[in-house]
């Protein structure tokens, strides 16, 4: 049975972060997922990998927005059928536990118990399961969820639970003692071969004079002869066949098992998604911080947002960080600049956060979002991780630059914090005017942040197209407000600050 | 019998199996390569066939014919099933040995029916799709030669008959809990599929199967085995007479010929499997093309034990071009430490190992004439003092001058390091003059850059550092003269990322 609860029906694959762990690192979104995953870390690391393959198909962002807003609707029931879902997971692996500590047992009779405990496990979590979901479905509104919902008590109707029932019934039979038919022929080195069960069957009483001639291994009929369990190795043998028969028998309850235990995964997958995304809701309703479902438009690079916020921050801080509103009129290149510490990297990780939200069909931390679907998202921050290669940092960072632009195609969305700082301003300048120039020509939409100041300088004067420029913004006291605002791009003296960081005044 | 090693008949397992390691194989990192091949203890009796090297460049372009034909999945999926057949023939003979009485006779006869029809079926199969190497075609007419045969061909009707009776023995067992009842009508019925049409939801077919395993063992018969056997012995004495006199007269049927060939094919088919799990990687593969004029040039070569240890580690592997035409006599590689020059020495020294053993190397194209010797001398750690490890190096290199022909290549790698910059440098002039005089093709990794100036006919490589004053490695070699100083170029044109670049970059894919 397939889920369509994450994805639609006609979903294709079509992840636009190719380089999950810079995402990851640079937007900082381990706090989010820990938000989420309230220390469960299944939830954690189900929404980790949702959240870092957004997707490119519009119409699964809108259906995944859809099935969240039924979700968030509906918490109680989510959480149940997460609960009930993680219940049967955390039996079956404790089942699995014991079993690899009796593998030194490998008795046919053991591996048969074993099969058929696994076929219990399922059965109870299905019915489980079963009871969550007519539950729900008399809650839900009409929709993705119910659409589910009805398919699976279609799927799992009683009919089938009394007729699973029932083999279920006659396997345990078996093991009390019934009577195995098998049929086979001489092969290879007159070894018994193509073993074949015929039938297994209740022990039927049998009538006296049968019992009395089998005790003597004498031919009751025609052709039929019979084998004494007086002789020890014969009867070991009678019975390793048996056994070898059930066993054979059990797994053909694999494909039941099987079944069973990917729709467990794949549901537990997808819910543990929503119980994520409903957890990250109310943790931030909580907190009174605006949420909101972004519109998806059809136009291209268009990404605009009021009262942005930085997701992470919040939640960090606890404190309601400052908020920001852009606009796009076609932009193509954001280029931020301003004072250290002003809120330039605060800004670009909330917009990068809510990007990658919004094409996760997911809900934004801002009043309202209006953003295109990207064909890429990547980042490109600069890194101090390896003090040691310092100075070949300009040689990492073009190497990583490299990788994306091998990577990504027209449409893409690209976050540059600080790149081509690792070498002199006028150097840095030209790069920076080159790469980005054939970005934006390329229909590459790039938000910069960047301390270049004779590049801003230089996009301000020749009024690049498709530019906005913004800047830290200061109060009337000169004092930050870790707001950014649109403006002309200024000298910020960061030469100054690093020279008085370093060597001092 | 022909051999896909040689095309001169009759090499002999044991003669392979005498060889030991050539004295390259250290410094090259080749035993570290035959490691991960051989996975399998199973198949440690493919080690030597590593240190059986091509001689000339005849068998090396045998051997080569011979690996290009099991590159077709197609030659490559029959010789499997041949490989197959004949294992498990040489199991059923190991059987015959250990097992009594009927039994014996039984896995002979199986040995014969499986080994013919292997054998049979080898040969139509590349009836059907003809090899193109000689190896191959001369061992389809020999297996050919063997399978019609008058005396295998009555051998194999004689045995099919017998055969014929054996696969008609057919039982039916019922298992109470009391006793058993063993009858003769047998059933196909299937219960699982009583279960399977029930629970098999997915579109998997449900054919009627038995079990995989027998809980009997898979060599002797068991007492309820023999109990089935006893009755159908009594129902038919004549064929079991008849068994015990064929197989009492055809024994050991499997000549060692067809053996050892098995054995052949599977050290190709073992190092074209990593060959191609390397390709899958993203880690070129090429066959060489032997050049007349002592021209090389290969394409993005690199080391493939290095490469495999760093792709598990998720590390980075460089490839470099080693480019030189047919009059140069010597490629000098100079610059910094640790800036990839003897993975060079190594890659080189290797693709001209694989070369000659016929297998494909690790590069993007190839192109080299064939050595018919590979001497390495790589900066030696024998010997405790200074005058020690010189003298090991001279000990070396006296050798290396008795033996080297005017096909032979020869790498040294960072030589004479215990002696004086003027000393190791007339050292080798001294040498590389005379090792060029016979002939040979040098590889010279060296810290005394003015070597590279000594002649025209040297072509210099010289590994590179970036050129922001960090002198960090790129492990990327490039032929330039040597300058003994950092080679410093723009990174920015190194990754193409200037505004043309990036543009042709990007609008490619629209």
């Amino acid at each position: 049975m397939k889920v369509y609860l994450l994805n639609c029906e006609d979903y294709v694959n079509s992840d636009v972060a190719p380089f999950k762990n810079d995402l990851f690192e640079d937007f900082d979104l381990q706090p989010i997922l820990e938000t989420m995953s309230k220390n469960d870390k299944y939830v954690y690391q189900a929404c980790r990998s949702i959240m870092l393959a957004p997707s490119g198909d519009r119409k699964n962002i809108l259906h995944r927005q859809n099935a969240l807003k039924e979700a968030i609707d509906n918490k109680k029931y989510i959480f149940q059928l997460y609960v009930t879902i993680s219940e049967t997971f955390t039996d079956l692996i404790n089942q699995r536990d014991r079993m690899k500590k009796e593998t030194n047992s490998t008795l046919p009779a053991v591996r048969v118990l074993n099969s058929i405990d696994t076929l219990n496990m399922l059965f109870n979590g299905l019915e489980n399961l079963k009871k969550v979901i007519i539950d729900a479905n008399n809650h839900f509104e009409p929709g993705i969820f119910r659409n589910f919902f009805e398919q699976f008590l279609k799927e799992y109707d009683d009919a089938f639970i009394e007729r699973m029932q029932e083999k279920r019934e006659a396997l345990r039979e078996i093991q009390m003692g019934g009577e195995v038919k098998i049929s086979g022929k001489i092969g290879r080195g007159m070894k018994c071969d193509s073993l074949i069960v015929n039938s297994i069957t209740k022990t039927t009483v049998k009538r006296k004079f049968e019992k009395w001639d089998s005790l003597f291994g004498t031919k009751v009929k025609k052709n039929e002869i019979r084998v004494s369990y007086d002789n020890i190795s014969m009867s070991q043998d009678c019975m390793n066949l048996q056994n070898t028969a059930l066993l054979h028998v059990a797994s053909c309850f694999e494909d039941f098992n099987k079944e069973i235990s990917k729709l467990f995964d794949t549901l537990r997958a997808q819910i543990a998604f929503f119980y994520g995304c409903c957890n990250l809701h109310t943790h931030m309703n909580g907190m009174a911080y605006r949420l909101c479902f972004p519109e998806i438009s059809e136009r291209y690079h268009a990404i605009e947002a009021e009262c942005i916020y930085d997701l992470v921050l919040a939640i960090r801080t606890l404190k309601r960080p400052m908020d920001n509103t852009f606009r796009s009129n076609d932009t193509m290149l954001y280029l931020i600049t301003g004072v250290n510490q002003g809120g330039k990297t605060s800004f670009l990780r909330s917009v990068g956060t809510a990007q990658i939200m919004s094409q996760c069909g997911m809900f934004v931390p801002c009043k309202s979002m209006k953003t295109s679907i990207f064909r890429g998202i990547f980042t490109h921050f600069v890194r101090n991780e390896d003090e040691t290669l310092n100075s070949g940092r300009l040689e990492e960072e073009l190497f990583r630059l490299n990788r994306i632009v091998d990577t990504m195609n027209p449409g893409s969305l690209l976050f540059m914090n600080e790149s081509f700082a690792t070498t002199s301003e006028k150097e840095g300048a030209a790069m920076a005017d080159e790469i980005i120039r054939a970005l934006n020509e390329n229909q590459v939409t790039v938000f910069f942040v960047t301390h270049i100041y004779a590049y801003a300088k230089k996009a301000y004067a020749e009024r690049y197209p498709f530019t906005k420029f913004f800047e830290t913004e200061r109060n009337e006291r000169n004092e930050n407000t870790y707001r950014i605002v649109e403006g002309e791009p200024t000298q910020t003296g960061y030469a100054m600050e690093l020279y008085r960081k370093h060597i001092g005044l | 019998m022909t051999s896909l090693f040689s095309p001169v008949k009759g090499l002999s397992f044991e003669m392979v199996s005498a060889l030991t390691a050539p004295d390259y194989f250290d410094d090259l990192n080749l035993p570290e390569y035959i490691n991960v091949v051989l996975e399998e203890p199973d198949d440690a009796e493919l080690r030597p066939y590593f240190y059986y090297a091509s001689k000339t460049k005849n068998e090396a372009a045998y051997r080569q014919s011979v690996a290009k034909d099991l590159c077709d999945p197609d030659i490559r999926a029959a010789v499997n099933r041949f490989i197959l057949g004949i294992i498990v023939s040489r199991r059923y003979q190991m059987l015959s040995e250990k097992t009594e009485s009927v039994q014996k006779w039984k896995w002979r006869l199986d040995t014969i029916v499986q080994y013919y029809d292997s054998i049979e079926l080898f040969c139509s199969d590349l009836q059907q799709m003809p090899p193109k190497s000689e190896a191959l075609l001369t061992l389809r007419d020999e297996l050919n030669k063997i399978i019609t045969s008058a005396d295998v061909v009555n051998l194999r009707k004689q045995a099919g008959d017998i055969n014929d009776e054996f696969e008609k023995m057919k039982f039916r067992l019922t298992i109470g809990k009391d006793n058993a009842v063993l009858d003769f009508d047998y059933s196909d019925d299937d219960y699982c599929n009583e279960i399977r049409s029930e629970f098999l939801r997915s579109e998997e077919s449900a054919d009627s199967h038995s079990f995989t395993e027998s809980p009997f063992g898979d060599m002797n018969v068991s007492p309820l085995e023999n109990f089935i056997l006893e009755q159908f012995m009594k129902r038919n004495r004549p064929l079991f007479r008849n068994l015990e006199t064929f197989c009492g007269i055809n024994r050991n049927i499997i000549t060692t010929e067809v053996s050892d060939i098995v054995r052949e094919f599977r050290f190709y088919l073992l190092n074209l499997d990593y060959m191609a799990r390397m390709k899958v990687k993203n880690f070129p593969i090429t066959f060489t093309k032997f050049s007349e004029d002592r021209e090389v040039n290969l394409d993005d070569c690199y080391d493939i034990v290095l490469a495999e240890k760093n792709s598990s580690e998720n590390k980075e592997i460089v490839f470099n071009d080693i480019m030189k035409s047919g009059t140069e006599t010597a490629i000098i590689v100079t610059g910094p430490n640790q800036g990839g020059k003897t993975t060079l020495a190594r890659s080189f020294g290797q693709a001209a190992y694989f070369t000659a053993m016929g297998l494909p190397v690790a590069a993007n194209s190839a192109k080299m004439p064939f050595f018919d010797r590979i001497y390495t001398l790589f900066a030696s750690m024998t010997g405790n003092t200074v005058e020690g490890r010189l003298e090991h190096e001279l000990d070396l290199i006296k050798s290396t001058l008795d033996s080297v022909s005017k096909e032979s290549l020869v790498i040294f790698n960072e030589l004479f390091t215990s002696a004086s910059t003027v000393d190791a440098l007339s050292m080798m002039r001294d040498l590389m003059s005379r090792l060029i005089a016979k002939g040979a093709i040098l590889f010279v990794v060296t810290h005394t850059f003015e070597l590279a100036y000594d002649s025209d006919n040297y072509v210099s490589l010289v590994a590179t550092v970036v050129e922001d004053g960090s002198f960090r490695r790129t492990f990327r070699l490039i032929r330039k003269p040597a300058d003994g100083v950092a080679y410093a170029n723009s990174i920015v044109d190194k990754y193409k990322l200037d505004y043309e670049h990036i543009k042709v970059r990007l609008s490619n894919k629209r």
